[in-house]
């Protein structure tokens, strides 16, 4: 498995816009080839701090989408409710419970 | 209770600073929920404000940061000209849960800063595996603490259980410097003396 994050955080007050963002990116993102599904955790210390956690087969699935259209599209829709755009972290899964 | 702190070095100007603030408390006084709302201006550095919010609960919070009077405040600010705001340091904005709590004498209120008193403000990060040890070290020292002091508050962040704030309200500059945090157990450490510019309770709504 591998899994990319993206750290993100909100503009002040657009908590709702945030988590329907990424409720539509969730359900382009289940059509693609190696997504495993995805879950937008919020950091219970902080208002605006979020990450967005994807898991895909492998790093070639996830290589195909962030090539692809899709993914510029992905991005303008999530950056649209961010203060910065987000940043993204690739991990490969050593150990999995 | 649910606590919202934020800290910010603002470089606006003095009287701008204040109208935001004032504006801000107004809106407050139009909103369920809330519970205490306090300003603090450093003594050492006077662009440095701490903005501390006590609300009845999460949601009557963050039901406020959406609410459109709110939003239309926040557009406003952002579009207004001049230098900006600048949240700084860890976990600013925060959301913290009060842990500890003495209160000796009841605060002052008001808009008048001379008549508000001073605040030692804290943010503690102690060693993961500690936090009982100072808490209990942090308790000691507010039970002995003087009829200087109105009050004394401990609340830890809620995303991360080794952060801890304290906030110690004082009559006296003197009596907020005097206080003597435990040092033991502590990975990093902000601890300075402010003075309180604004202060609005809700006592009933508590």
């Amino acid at each position: 498995m591998f899994v990319a994050c993206f750290e993100e955080s909100i503009v002040g007050g657009r908590r709702v816009e945030q988590e329907e963002a990424h409720r539509r990116a969730l359900s382009t993102l289940a059509t693609l080839p190696g997504f495993q599904g995805g879950a937008l955790l919020h950091f219970r210390g902080q208002p605006y701090r979020y990450r967005f956690e994807t898991r895909w087969t492998s790093r070639d699935d996830w290589q195909r989408f962030a090539d692809s259209d899709d993914f510029l599209a992905f991005r303008q829709a999530l950056d649209a409710n961010l203060s910065a755009p987000f940043v993204t972290e690739l991990f490969d899964v050593k150990v999995e419970g | 209770m649910f606590i919202v702190q934020g800290v910010s070095d603002i470089l606006r100007e003095p009287e701008v600073v204040r109208q935001h603030e004032e504006a801000y408390d107004r809106l407050l006084h139009q909103t369920p929920g809330i519970l205490w709302n306090l300003y603090f201006r450093g003594l050492s550095n006077p662009n440095r404000s701490i903005h501390i919010m006590e609300w009845r609960d999460q949601a009557a919070s963050e039901a406020f940061g959406i609410s459109p009077a709110f939003q239309a405040m926040r557009s406003e600010l952002a579009t207004a000209g001049g230098p900006r705001a600048q949240m700084t340091g860890p976990l600013s904005p925060g959301y913290w849960e009060p842990v500890l709590e003495r209160r000796i004498a009841p605060p002052p209120t008001g808009h008048d800063p001379a008549s508000l008193g001073f605040a030692r403000h804290a943010m503690v990060f102690v060693r993961p595996g500690q936090e009982r040890g100072w808490e209990a070290a942090v308790r000691a020292r507010i039970d002995g603490l003087s009829d200087d002091v109105y009050t004394a508050r401990v609340a830890r962040n809620l995303g991360q259980p080794n952060a801890y704030t304290v906030v110690i309200h004082t009559r006296t500059e003197d009596a907020a410097r005097a206080i003597d945090l435990p040092g033991e157990a502590i990975d990093h450490l902000t601890d300075d003396v402010y003075r309180v510019v604004l202060s609005s309770d809700w006592p009933t709504a508590r």
